[in-house]
Formats: C-alpha cells, sequence, structure tokens
C-alpha cells in the first residue's frame, strides 16, 4: 500500500514521551545538516500545516504543547536521504498523540491503516521517556510495618480507603509498551527483518543525574530502569534488530534560564540537540533512522 | 450506558442479573463515546463493539481459558503449573511476586520474552501498588470462575551455551474451591489444570499453622488433598509436588516463633514421610511473598519459578506442532 519504494519507518510512544519534539527537532535538522553523513530532507512533505508552526515554536525554544488526540495532526511523512550512499526513506508518523497508542493497547488492536503501515514498516522508533516510571511503584513493607502491625492489616484487609479497581489502562507503562510490541509481532510475517530504534527522550535529565546514574550509556539506563522492555527485546529473534539512543531533542529544560541558554548562548539551534548512543555523542538527530537504514554499524557508526 | 465484558454474560440495565448469577454483575465496563473515533468504543473488553473500529485485534491481556492456553500447548514447549491452597493462603500474591520480579528484571536466570497475559499479572500486583490508592499491601481474591483459567509467560535461559525459550501456564485454584479439591475425586477429576498439570503447588498457610485452633484443619486439608490427587489424577506419579509453607512471616514473627517453626517442622517431616516418592519429585520450600516484617523470600519464589521451567521425565515435550491430547486440555474437558 505505500506510495514509495523506499523502507517506511514508524514511531510509536505513550503520552509525553518526545515524540513531537522529536519530529520537530529532526525536520530542522534534515534542513541543516552538519553530519558529513547524516540525513537530509529528500523532498518537502505534502502538508507542512501541523509542522511549520510547531518548528517555530521550536526555535523560539518554547515548550511545544501536548498532542491531542482530540485535534490530532494529519499523519506525516518525512522523505529522508542519505547523499553519500544514495539510500531513502519515509518517516511517516501515523499519529502524534500517545494517548492513540494508548487506545491501541486499551481496545487490543490497531485501526487498519496502522495495521496495515506495520505489516510494511522496515522499523520503528519506540518513545520511552528518561523521566518516566517504567512500573507502578509496589507499597514497601518496612515503612508500613508499623501501621501493618498495628491494624493486623495485610491481605486480611485494613481499615482505611478501599483502593481503586484495576481498569486495563492502569497498567503500567512497560507493560502497554511490550503488548504493543507483541502486537506488532502479531501483525507481521514470523522472521521478516525489523528494527527497533528505542529513543530514551530528555537525555540531558539523565546527564545531570549525580553520581554513577549521570554516567550511564542508553543501553545501560534502558536495561535498568526498564528492564521488562529491555528483556523483551534482548528475547526476539535475531531478524529484529534493537539499539538504544539517548536523545534530548529540545536541548534541556524549561526554565528561563534554560531557554536562554538554548536560544542566546547556543548559536545554531541544530546544536541543541543531545544524542547519545554508546559512547558516540553529536547532535545528529538522524542517527536512529540511519542506523534503522543500515548505514551505521553495530558498534557506533 | 455499562456493558458487561464476560462472553455469554446476559446483563442488561433493565435486568442486572449476570452469567454468575449474582444480582449486581461485577464485570461492567463503561461504554463511553470516543471523540476521534466517533464510535462507541468499550474501555476492558467488549470484542463486539470494538470490531468496527479495530482492524486487527489481538490477546486479551487477561488469564487464558482452556482452549487459549491449549493452542500454547500445541504450539511451544510449555510447563503446566497448577496452584492450590485455602483462601487468603497467599496463591494469587506468589503469583503477583513472580509478575513483579520479571517486571523489575530480578528474575535472574530467566529472561522476559514474552505474555499473553500481562494484564491479568498487572491486575494480580495491582492492589499492592501505591497508585491504587492502597494504603497496604493487598491481593485481589481468585474467583471460583477463573478456575482452569491460565496466565502465561515465556522466558529464556542460557542451556548448553546457549539461550532457549519456555512457556508455562499457571493456574490458581479459588480458594472458595479448594474444600471441594479436598473433599471430591469428582472435582478433581473436573479440573483439567490438575489433570494435566506438570507441577502442582499446595500452599499451607502459615498463620493457620501457627493458630492453634486451625492448625490441625489446615494440615488435614494439604494431606488430604494430596490423597485425593493420587487417586484422581490418573499419571500422578509422574507430577512435581511443591507444598509451599506461605506467609512464613507470620511464623517467624511472633514471640513464640520456635514452637511454631517446631511444629511447622513436624509437619514437613510428616509430608515427607507420607508423600516422598509417591510423586516425581517431592519438596516443600517456606515463602513469604509480601511479608509484614522482613524482605520477601525472592531467592525461594526464583528456585521454585526455576524448578517449574524443567521439564519432567514423565511429561515429555512432544516436538512442537505435534497435537496430542495428552499435551493439551481437550482431553479433560468436560462438555
Amino acid at each position: 500500500m505505500s506510495e514509495h519504494s523506499d523502507p517506511t519507518f514508524l514511531l510509536l510512544g505513550l503520552s509525553g514521551t518526545g515524540k513531537t519534539n522529536f519530529l520537530v527537532a529532526t525536520d530542522v535538522v534534515l534542513d541543516y545538516q552538519t553530519e558529513p553523513d547524516g540525513l537530509v530532507h529528500a523532498g518537502p512533505a505534502a502538508d507542512r500545516a501541523y509542522l511549520q508552526p510547531l518548528r517555530e515554536k521550536w526555535l523560539r525554544g518554547e515548550v511545544l504543547e501536548h498532542t491531542s488526540r482530540l485535534q490530532p495532526p494529519t499523519p506525516h511523512h518525512l522523505l529522508t536521504k542519505h547523499p553519500r550512499s544514495g539510500r531513502a526513506a519515509s518517516f511517516y508518523v501515523p499519529d502524534l498523540a500517545g494517548e492513540s497508542f494508548e487506545s491501541y493497547f486499551e481496545l487490543r488492536g490497531f485501526p487498519a491503516e496502522v495495521s496495515a503501515r506495520i505489516r510494511e514498516a522496515a522499523g520503528l522508533c519506540l518513545f520511552i521517556h528518561s523521566d518516566g516510571s517504567a512500573s507502578h511503584e509496589v507499597l514497601a513493607h518496612p515503612q508500613l510495618r508499623e501501621l501493618m502491625e498495628s491494624e493486623d492489616g495485610g491481605s486480611d484487609g485494613v481499615a482505611g480507603e478501599q483502593p481503586k479497581e484495576w481498569q486495563i489502562g492502569d497498567a503500567c507503562d512497560q507493560v502497554k509498551l511490550v503488548d504493543l510490541l507483541q502486537f506488532v509481532f502479531e501483525s507481521r510475517k514470523a522472521g521478516q527483518p525489523f528494527d527497533i530504534a528505542v529513543v530514551v527522550s530528555a537525555w540531558d535529565l539523565v546527564e545531570k543525574m549525580p553520581g554513577a546514574a549521570g554516567r550511564l550509556t542508553p543501553d545501560e539506563y534502558f536495561s535498568k530502569h526498564w528492564p521488562l522492555l529491555y528483556q523483551y527485546l534482548k528475547s526476539l529473534p535475531k531478524s529484529v534488530r534493537h539499539r538504544i539512543f539517548g536523545v534530548s531533542a529540545r536541548g534541556g529544560g524549561n526554565s528561563k534560564e534554560e531557554v536562554h541558554r538554548l536560544t542566546v548562548e547556543i548559536q545554531k539551534p541544530r546544536d541543541r540537540i543531545i544524542v547519545v548512543d554508546g559512547s558516540h555523542r553529536s547532535g545528529d538527530i538522524s542517527r536512529p533512522i540511519r542506523w534503522m537504514l543500515g548505514l551505521l554499524n553495530e558498534n557506533n557508526g | 450506558m455499562k456493558k458487561c465484558t464476560q462472553q455469554g454474560c446476559p446483563y442488561t440495565p433493565e435486568r442486572p442479573d449476570c452469567i454468575e448469577g449474582k444480582a449486581d454483575c461485577p464485570h461492567l465496563v463503561e461504554a463511553v463515546d470516543d471523540a476521534k473515533l466517533g464510535q462507541t468504543k468499550v474501555i476492558g473488553g467488549g470484542d463486539s463493539l470494538r470490531a468496527d473500529i479495530v482492524a486487527k485485534t489481538f490477546h486479551t491481556g487477561e488469564k487464558l481459558s482452556a482452549d487459549e492456553a491449549s493452542t500454547v500447548l500445541h504450539e511451544n514447549p510449555t510447563s503446566v503449573v497448577l496452584c492450590v491452597g485455602a483462601t487468603g493462603s497467599g496463591k494469587t500474591t506468589f503469583l503477583a511476586r513472580i509478575g513483579e520480579l520479571f517486571r523489575e528484571g530480578a528474575m535472574s536466570a530467566w529472561r522476559f520474552a514474552g505474555s499473553l497475559t500481562l494484564c491479568g499479572f498487572e491486575r494480580a500486583s495491582w492492589r499492592a501498588t501505591l497508585v491504587s490508592g492502597a494504603i497496604v499491601p493487598d491481593t485481589r481474591r481468585t474467583d471460583r470462575w477463573e478456575n482452569d483459567t491460565f496466565l502465561h509467560l515465556c522466558a529464556n535461559a542460557v542451556e548448553g551455551g546457549k539461550w532457549t525459550s519456555r512457556h508455562i501456564l499457571i493456574s490458581d485454584l479459588s480458594g472458595e474451591s479448594f474444600p471441594d479439591a479436598v473433599s471430591s475425586q469428582d472435582f478433581c477429576r473436573s479440573l483439567c489444570s490438575l489433570q494435566r498439570a506438570d507441577t502442582l503447588v499446595v500452599f499451607a498457610d502459615s498463620k493457620q499453622l501457627v493458630d492453634t485452633v486451625q492448625r490441625h484443619a489446615e494440615t488435614d486439608n494439604v494431606i488430604k488433598f494430596l490423597q485425593q490427587v493420587e487417586s484422581s489424577v490418573p499419571n500422578a506419579r509422574a507430577l512435581r509436588v511443591q507444598v509451599v509453607f506461605s506467609r512464613w512471616d507470620y511464623a517467624i514473627s511472633v514471640d513464640e516463633h520456635l514452637v511454631n517453626e517446631r511444629y511447622c517442622e513436624e509437619f514437613e517431616r510428616d509430608l515427607q514421610t507420607r508423600f516422598e516418592g509417591r510423586f516425581e519429585q517431592f519438596d516443600i520450600s517456606r515463602v513469604a511473598a509480601r511479608p509484614r516484617v522482613g524482605e520477601p523470600t525472592d531467592d525461594i519464589i526464583r528456585q521454585i519459578f526455576s524448578r517449574w521451567m524443567v521439564p519432567l521425565k514423565g511429561h515429555p515435550i512432544d516436538p512442537i506442532g505435534e497435537i496430542s491430547h495428552a499435551r493439551d486440555f481437550s482431553a479433560y474437558l468436560r462438555p
């Protein structure tokens, strides 16, 4: 069904995981690419009505609003090419609203168009936020010991407020993402090659963590904080490759000082962007797509 | 408007009786208008309603029926585990802790490789999470209708230098049904999860074992149930049986813990005398999956899980795809 013979890549992520910032920053970098091996625009998108105002906001260092599912943007194509090899790729964004992906999880299925795109795609960018919580915190007993002993609680019940009943939307984020990936692989033919670029967004927050936590590589961070998803990806057959990227598409926080740093102190907007891939560090946000195109080697490209 | 997620439930707002004979159907979900889709969707279930807005649907994420679980058995090397014990003996909490250990990446030798029932695991842990609004950890009771339904996991481990994957189906007999299992061979014969199990885990509740009034009935029920298994399961000798002294924190947290431990040790010896050699494997563990004091006994939980994953001599894993009634549940399902 694709109108392009070039590979298509999808974007998948729950609410607030940085998909819009990634898309807008990629759009900018494809126009102002300085990385000798980086990707550039292959041609203008048919409709930039949604992207252009966001691009202006991003350039001004403003916070991009959460994409609403009630007024969803039209699907986007970013058409990219790799000048040296001549290879092109289409980066397809069916719907930027994270709630849509949550609804696919809750409804246990994909709409027809998304389903068709998944069957044809060569890979996807999977977004998680560095500030996000992979699992719900289990009530830790040491802090509750006194309360439980005094009330003789535990699994026999205890006086107090009733917990709310579990609803499917209450599943934790890594469970939602694993299930969505399981849906993806149920949709595709077994053994078909597929690449998953995991984008840990707001990577600048990880680097600001004190001590050893701030020195973690994206792979180390992902395995430590998203173990179920990490293990699931590791368990997939060899035809499914994955790689973890730390990305700060905005480059920093929202405070006045940070916005000043991003817009005034950093001369070129593209230089705000941070992309960490193992020990490699650059501002080339097209790197995850380059990896999915097979233009990086398995180490640091 | 509300709808029921249970297949075949005749619930309507005008006639609220449900398939389980309850006056108020407990499985109702809200059907709400979805602004984007402009059609009605059901939160949490409702295959017929969602079929028109979703092109392809996948597993529900909830426990599998025996038919669904049979598909897993046909397609993959799979172990079947049945957990049995009285109401409140900690079966679901134990299974919830296994789910939590996988979510925490703390299942040591075993690497998570997929699950058709992630929502089932989430539901089991829910009342122990901060976000649920619970003040102290609790576990939802397993209902009777959940008998012969299965949680599913696929996990990988290194075997002979390479990663191999195994599937596991875990059923959790409702505590309300345990008296039936203790007293009725017919009931035991009707449980396809028991008839097909590779591993049977019997929970002896330590809270009852340290109660001088309750302890004798608790030990007697465990013994009687295992005797029922011997007489109602045709290949009982090939079973791996694990007796779990659950909620062990109750045995060790009181002043007279030495007396309690001595009683439990005596019970262990009695069980070993009666049942060792009668099953393919027989072992006893002490577990506190969500203790009131001390740390969860995660190492023991991991050991128990690891044993589940090892195929038994008497239960050979057939080549993938070969249909055998000895493997799936169809031979044990009663019309």
